[in-house]
């Protein structure tokens, strides 16, 4: 998909991210879409999907765990229930600085928590479950939804989607963008200006006049080489390239924005924090439409609890913190969070202490604009799935298994882009697909 | 010719259908179909039944359960489907449909029900096709594409530009002007393929996949190794103190720090090094997996405890200065050596790679194999789980060896992955230590066909390496390896049939499949020599095209050189244009450290590097191809800088020596005929130079770029005449030192004023052209 062809299905919403800063800054009502990925699988049955040990009897009266436990770090006795009825693990673990009790990530987001049970992830690959989750479709050649949305409703901004990694294929429909270091990114939005004298005044490399003339030399250049080529590679490239310096300058909006601690803040190394910090502020500057955040170390296939658990609570406390972020910012009713992972992990443990591949998953998602909440789906004890009425949607055994091919349906949906020609001509999902209204 | 397969009741509403899709005119939509052939039904079974044989293989195939009876199958890999395509049509010719129903378990199969509904019903299309009671149909849905349809560069152009990939710098007029013909063409890459800079490109190409720099230069790699089997790991250590005083034979803090670099540099580039070795010496690029040795330099050799005479590190020489002892023994300085009791098989068993792609208790090398085989054996094992699976298919305590849901991978995977077992998690060569997991490997080979001979139960990977290298898959992997090198980009993959713009993206896939396949044939008919990939892939229209002139829009989006240049190409790109490299400071040490790689900023982590798409091998991994908006302020940051102290500093230069202004001065103003031609003529050699286009002198850009610059002169002046822009260049932009001994100039020799605006309209030219789209891209682009 060639972004110019793809240039021609954007939305109302691509009109407004051409308008003058200010002016989109202030009309921008699209959410801001934070997919985290938990990557390497990670294991719904040691938080939102929680199957405990049981205890039995030894033989001598004394109550021990069972010879083939779900999980081994709690008590399916001691499993909790939040609110609205979302069950949880009752576990504790180190979030990279602290211990994290995972109930603060039930409790408190109770209220705005939708997770789904007993997806049906259809691969145990990790490329081909990443796939599967960020673009409903197993096989590939589909971009990431976070990339869909980002190049759909805000084609031109210069951040509209940030990517730390994961499945983040774009397809050529928007440039994925990297964020770090504060130093260069200050020194890049402003890429004229040499230093700032005793009074405050920018002392700049150019006069403010050349430096114009120069870009302005350029871009008429560049529109000659287009025009030029021959190739369609080539004239890709050079498209691609007069667009990203089309929105060049707005990354003077972006650093205004940037929390001044992010660089000393005490979860700064915390990779769902860190990433998600400098998307909110490119959401801010109405540069950013979505992020990919990639929170890594779930594919534990030796010593699960020990290397699983402090993995969930890093992510629980990075997503914690982002709420908070979004709140101060005073964005909290904008911002979407999707977490999932490839797949999830198979039942009990394997000689190694640890838990392989496993077709059965679960996501959740939190935001203002999800206004389903609790749990959709389920599991048996033995964490196989359970089919769903797919209109009411509460578990039938005559239903359907949810799978990311669903979600991602829905998902589209709640983006408001599921009938754009872009989707419906290049990335279709099979019309047979149920409709499956999971999240309004 | 290329197919597709229609069933012959639906061939007329197929063909319909081609027809309204708006497909061109061409034949791909007017051929007659074809009735009936081996070849058609061949197809068939290659692209829709072999796989499907993934359920039967792992019994029925030499030394499975299944053995003794009579359908033995081999591996359903692409190089085996033309035997398994004989023994099923001829179990099928002897038995009619007794492989469905043992399949579906409807007869009594001891390996229960093994095939899925669709498996069955394509199956049952084979054998329709096989026995005939139905044609295999096949329609021509294009053929290839002819290499006619593409324009070319010249080979002059194509010299240019391969000259700035393989040695970072432009080929003088003179060479460009007599490379004529693509024998002229060899003979010089052949030169460049000598550079030291061709062997910095490879090694950075490398390591995009092997991601072995992850180690180099601050992680140490030396720490990797087993103190038991190496006890003379950190043996500088022994001579180090931290006395403030100079002790006689012993180390400084300073000293000590270079020992742990030069070790820790060589431990960690193995593979590499030994990649780079074996191009170098013109060796079979075989040998970069049955190498029986590793490469070691003076220092990393004391850590293995190898005592090569006049090479290895001695402690005679610990009196000397670290700078005598790094003249003396350089970092660089390579030897192939043998650890006693280590059977060395090439990248294989390099510390490195065992460490960056390890194994546990659990994953039992699978990892390594897939790795493996995706970087040597052309085979992607990820790519072959593409299918849906349930859940409670892959219950069982076999699973992964008997459920087809698994032994789509597992058969491929878990063979190889055996090979690696004498090998521990940590890489550590321990035969015989994971004896008790045993069970939960299948034995090790190439493949569940080809198992390793007992033999070899020592030296397993030894004997994998020499049995890899003759697979046609090594040397389309090492095809591969290059392109991915000098195109920039992955070979297109082969295209499934439910795929948007099938037929198109077969057509391509074949074209671009074909060049390959004959570069591999080149390659193996030259004993291996990668240089022959390198010089043929440059040579094809792969590299070559600028134009395609039939409508293939999947090809034509890959076709010809089209990507941004990385970091590190970027950074030699500047100081060959400019004759300066864009480092981390302004003024004086800049130009003093200029050459000090660790300071430039497209090469730094905690700069530009990872920002602009580069890698830092650990949690950066993969490279950004697509720009963004980030990315294009770091051109610009950089076009704007380097058109400040790099543009005065030139002027610095006489006339005859410069990089930038051969043909003007630093006062030289528009104002008569002459010094207006002079300044044309300096543009249009800029143009040349930085750009690699040839303009004549009128040409519409050299026009554009030469009002760029008279506008600035002219607006410029008038603000320096009022006195509302200071006379005097930017700090930064001044020049105060020799550029050769860094000594402060004489006040006159100094370049620090600019009354005329002249040297900033020529700055304002060069970030106009160091910003520009063919400086800081690599295409075949007009």
């Amino acid at each position: 998909m060639l972004r110019r062809n793809f240039l021609k299905f954007t939305s109302v919403a691509a009109a407004i991210a051409l308008m003058p800063l200010e002016a989109k800054a202030a009309t921008n009502s699209n959410p801001l879409w934070i997919f985290i990925q938990a990557s390497g699988g990670w294991d719904p049955t040691s938080f939102c999907d929680p199957k405990g040990y049981n205890e039995v009897d030894d033989g001598s009266g004394t109550m021990v765990m069972e010879s083939k436990p779900m999980n081994k770090s709690f008590k399916k006795a001691d499993i909790l229930t939040n609110a609205q009825g979302v069950k949880y693990a009752p576990l504790r673990a180190n979030d990279g600085i602290r211990e994290y009790n995972f109930s603060d990530f039930f409790e408190n987001n109770a209220d705005d928590l939708l997770v789904i049970n007993g997806i049906d992830t259809q691969t145990n690959g990790h490329a081909s479950g990443n796939r599967y989750m960020m673009s409903g479709k197993l096989s590939e050649g589909y971009p990431a939804l976070s990339a869909l949305i980002a190049g759909i409703t805000m084609p031109s901004a210069p951040l509209a989607f940030i990517t730390a990694g994961g499945y983040d294929m774009t397809d050529g429909v928007v440039a994925g963008t990297r964020l770090s270091n504060m130093n260069a990114m200050n020194e890049l939005a402003f890429v004229n200006k040499q230093g700032t004298n005793k009074d405050g005044s920018t002392i700049n490399y150019k006069d403010p006049s050349v430096f114009e003339r120069i870009l302005k030399a350029r871009e008429s250049r560049t529109q000659r080489i287009i025009n030029k080529q021959k190739l369609d590679s080539v004239k890709a490239l050079a498209e691609q390239y007069n667009l990203a310096h089309t929105g060049s300058n707005e990354l003077k909006k972006l650093v205004e924005f940037i929390p001044d601690d992010i660089d000393t803040h005490e979860y700064k190394n915390n990779p769902v924090f860190s990433q998600g910090r400098f998307a909110m502020a490119g959401y801010k500057a109405g540069l950013t439409a979505s992020v990919n955040i990639v929170s890594g170390g779930f594919d534990t296939h030796g010593n699960h609890d020990a290397n699983h658990l402090p993995k969930l609570a890093r992510l629980f406390k990075g997503v914690d913190l982002l709420k908070q972020d979004a709140i101060d910012q005073g964005i909290a009713d904008k911002v979407i969070f999707v977490i999932g992972s490839e797949f999830g992990r198979t039942p009990g443990y394997n000689q190694g202490n640890g838990k392989d591949h496993w077709s059965v998953g679960s996501m959740m998602f939190l935001g203002k604009a999800i206004t389903k909440k609790g749990v959709i789906g389920g599991t048996t004890d033995g964490h196989t799935l359970k089919k769903v009425n797919s209109s009411s949607l509460t578990l039938d055994e005559n239903g359907i298994s949810i799978t990311y091919a669903h979600i991602n349906k829905a998902l589209r949906k709640l983006a408001g882009i599921e009938n754009n020609d872009l989707l419906t001509q290049y990335y279709p999902l099979p019309t047979s697909l149920e409709d499956l209204n999971l999240f309004t | 010719m290329k197919k597709i397969f229609l069933l012959s009741t639906n061939v007329l509403l197929s063909l319909s259908m081609f027809s309204g899709c708006g497909s061109d005119s061409s034949s791909t939509t007017t051929s007659p179909p074809k009735i009936s052939s081996d070849t058609c039904i061949k197809g068939y079974f290659s692209d829709s039944v072999s796989t499907t044989l993934n359920a039967c293989v792992s019994c029925h195939s030499k030394g499975g359960q299944a053995e003794s009876t009579r359908f033995i199958l081999q591996s359903p890999l692409t190089d085996n489907k033309a035997a398994n395509y004989t023994i099923v049509r001829s179990f099928i010719k002897a038995t009619d449909s007794l492989i469905i129903d043992k399949g579906t378990n409807s007869v009594q199969h001891t390996g229960g029900k093994q095939m899925s509904s669709s498996a069955q019903a394509k199956m049952q299309t084979f054998i329709d096709y096989v026995q005939g009671n139905k044609s295999c149909i096949t329609v021509d849905v294009g053929g290839s594409v002819s290499s006619k349809s593409v324009s070319l560069l010249t080979t002059g152009q194509t010299l240019r530009s391969a000259a700035l990939k393989l040695t970072g710098a432009t080929p003088t007029q003179d060479i460009t002007d007599s490379t004529t013909s693509l024998n002229a063409l060899d003979t010089q890459l052949d030169e460049y393929m000598k550079s030291d800079y061709f062997y910095k490109w490879l090694a950075l190409r490398f390591n995009d996949f092997l991601l072995t720099d992850f180690y180099s230069p601050s992680r140490n790699a030396e720490d990797l190794l087993s103190s038991t089997d190496f006890p003379e790991k950190r043996w500088y250590e022994k001579y180090w103190t931290r006395s403030k005083t100079d002790q006689p034979n012993m180390f400084n803090d300073t000293e000590r720090y270079h020992m742990y670099r030069n070790v820790n540099y060589a431990i960690a580039r193995e593979p590499i090094n030994l990649m780079l070795h074996v191009i170098k010496e013109d060796r079979p690029f075989s040998e970069i997996l049955t190498a029986d040795y590793i490469l070691v330099n003076p220092y990393s050799a004391r850590t293995y405890g190898i005592d090569i005479n006049d090479f290895t590190f001695s402690n005679d020489d610990l009196n000397l200065s670290i700078e005598e002892i790094e003249a003396k023994y350089p970092k660089d300085s390579l030897r192939e050596a043998k650890i006693d009791g280590i059977p060395h098989a090439g990248i294989f068993t390099t510390i490195t790679y065992l460490n960056r792609f390890p194994s546990t208790n659990t994953n039992l090398d699978r990892k390594r194999s897939a790795k493996t085989q995706l970087f040597f054996f052309d085979t992607d094992i990820l790519a072959l789980a593409n299918r849906p699976i349930k859940a409670l298919d892959v219950i069982g305590n076999s699973a992964t060896w008997t459920n087809p849901n698994c032994t789509v991978c597992h058969n491929v995977m878990e063979p190889i992955a055996g090979a690696f077992s004498n090998w521990d998690n940590n890489g550590r060569y321990r035969p015989g230590w994971r004896t008790e997991l045993a069970a939960f490997s299948q034995e090790p080979g190439l493949s569940i066909e080809n198992k390793a001979p007992a033999s070899a139960s020592n030296n397993i990977l030894q004997w994998l390496s020499k049995e890899m290298v003759k697979d046609d898959r090594f040397a389309m992997a090492s095809v591969k390896i290059f392109f991915k090198a000098i195109l920039g980009r992955e070979a297109l993959k082969k295209p499934q049939t439910g795929d948007m713009a099938y037929t198109k993206a077969l057509e391509a896939y074949n074209f671009e499949h074909d060049i390959l396949l004959d570069i591999q044939k080149k390659f193996q008919a030259s004993n291996m020599n990668a240089k022959v990939i390198i010089k043929e892939l440059i040579k094809s229209p792969l590299y070559r095209a600028n134009a395609l002139k039939t409508d293939n829009p999947v090809l034509a989006k890959v076709l010809g050189q089209a990507h941004l240049i990385t970091p590190e190409a970027l950074d030699q790109k500047i100081y060959d244009a400019v004759g300066y490299y864009w480092n981390r400071y302004g003024s004086y040490y800049s130009q003093k450290d200029n050459n000090r790689s660790d300071l430039h900023r497209l090469l730094r982590d905690d700069n530009y590097k990872t920002l602009y798409g580069g890698i830092n091998s650990g949690s950066i991994s993969s490279r950004v191809t697509e720009l963004n908006g980030v990315m294009a302020n770091v051109q610009l940051r950089m076009a704007t800088q380097m058109g400040c102290f790099p543009t005065t500093r030139d002027f610095f230069f006489p006339m005859k020596e410069r990089k930038l202004f051969p043909y003007v001065t630093k006062t030289q103003e528009p104002i008569t005929e002459g010094s207006i031609s002079d300044i044309k003529k300096n543009i249009q050699y800029l143009h040349k130079h930085i750009l690699g286009e040839d303009l004549g002198v009128n040409d519409p850009e050299i026009e554009a770029t030469y009002k760029l610059f008279y506008d600035t002169y002219i607006e410029g002046k008038e603000r320096v005449y009022n006195a509302t822009e200071d006379r005097t260049l930017l700090s930064e932009c001044r020049m105060y030192y020799d550029p050769h001994t860094f000594a402060r100039l004489e006040s006159i020799d100094e370049i620090v004023y600019d009354d005329k605006y002249v040297i900033r309209a020529w700055s304002a030219v060069i970030t106009y052209l160091l910003s520009d789209f063919k400086f800081l891209y690599e295409t075949s682009g007009e």
